[in-house]
């Protein structure tokens, strides 16, 4: 399955999407992020982002890259940028991104390793180690993508 | 805002019940004795209970319980949690919905939001928290279990525990750590727990002092009136 036939899935299936992410906001932020020490935004989230700028699924949360106004709601999703800077997890992680987080566990993408790490939120090990994002949003939406 | 409680104790003291919770079919594996060195010369640890004490005092837990546990040297394989969390998971969310539905309300969860709980699906920026982390004692238990608004609590709490466990020399685990506890099965900020009504809250007076258990109580002695 594609990142879009997926997205599309969840969508059907209760979950919040977003207007796509400029491209320039793409830029800027993965700029940023390599400014301030952290790495660049891997290419199939990118891909994901010109689709929904960030997600809200069952629990799991994909972050965006632009804070979304919510006008039944007081709280704001994180975007990525933010996220970094309040959760700096660099003296375990230098060269990964938290890109989400789920009950109890925290998505990341290891540039080191070019792989995504789904992580126990306690112990900081992995769940599971995932080469693309699409295996991450199968490993989380598997009872909705399965049925499709 | 009530002044914490500070209380010492083992997490597995207060889940006495668990075997007949959960049965059989959850273990907890000992696990790599290397974790023990991640203990020693942790800086939370050298700071001190006042330290944590106060740095809570200090931040919005709006209601919560500050506690300690010991760290256990003994942990559930990651892989195993993420797979018996998942059905955990779906029968929190249906005891929530068939029997906590007062303090649903009470949270101020909408009327959609309590659709997608009883469809098996957790509402935006909901979601559950382990009330005692496994490494220190807690268990894969329903009662270990609170549902919970990911911004601000959710976040808040796991930046409070990061602050411990999380320092310049990288990850280790406290011998004590200092947990800041949600109570009830839904955490309701500051403790409005079937209250007595309120700005924008249903009257209800008739209940006020009641938690849901009391009340389940009180339907099944008179038919559920």
């Amino acid at each position: 399955m594609t990142i879009q036939s997926i997205v599309n899935t969840l969508y059907q299936n209760y979950a919040q999407v977003f207007a796509p992410a400029e491209i320039m906001d793409i830029q800027r932020t993965s700029i940023t992020l390599v400014k301030k020490g952290w790495i660049q935004i891997p290419a199939d989230y990118i891909q994901f982002l010109r689709l929904t700028d960030g997600l809200s699924w069952n629990g799991l949360e994909l972050f965006a890259i632009k804070e979304h106004d919510r006008r039944d709601s007081v709280f704001g999703q994180p975007t990525l940028l933010n996220y970094q800077t309040e959760n700096s997890l660099k003296t375990i992680f230098p060269k990964a991104l938290i890109l989400g987080r789920s009950t109890e566990e925290l998505i990341i993408y290891r540039g080191d390793l070019k792989e995504y790490h789904i992580l126990d939120r306690y112990t900081y090990d992995p769940v599971i180690k995932l080469p693309r994002l699409t295996d991450v949003l199968h490993f989380y939406g598997e009872s909705v993508l399965i049925e499709s | 805002m009530a002044t914490p409680e500070l209380t010492e104790l083992n997490g597995s003291e207060i889940f006495d019940n668990w075997d007949q919770l959960v049965g059989e079919n959850i273990s907890v594996k000992e696990s790599d004795p290397s974790l023990d060195s991640l203990i020693e010369g942790l800086e939370s640890d050298e700071k001190g209970q006042d330290y944590w004490v106060d740095l809570f005092q200090n931040e919005n837990f709006g209601g919560m319980d500050l506690m300690s546990a010991h760290y256990q040297p003994y942990t559930l394989n990651e892989q195993e949690f993420h797979q018996q969390m998942k059905p955990l998971k779906r029968a929190f969310l249906k005891e929530l919905v068939n029997v906590y539905i007062n303090d649903l309300r009470s949270a101020d969860l909408s009327e959609e939001s309590i659709f997608y709980l009883s469809k098996g699906y957790l509402p935006t920026n909901w979601t559950i928290h382990l009330k005692f982390p496994l490494l220190y004692g807690g268990k894969m238990s329903l009662d270990n279990l609170v549902l919970i608004q990911c911004h601000p609590f959710h976040e808040l709490i796991h930046n409070y525990l990061n602050k411990q466990m999380i320092s310049s020399a990288g990850l280790g685990h406290p011998k004590t750590l200092y947990i800041p506890i949600p109570l009830g099965k839904v955490y309701i900020p500051n403790g409005e727990m079937t209250g007595s009504g309120g700005k924008k809250k249903a009257d209800r007076s008739a209940t006020a002092g009641l938690t849901t258990a009391n009340l389940q109580q009180i339907a099944i002695k008179t038919g559920g009136r």
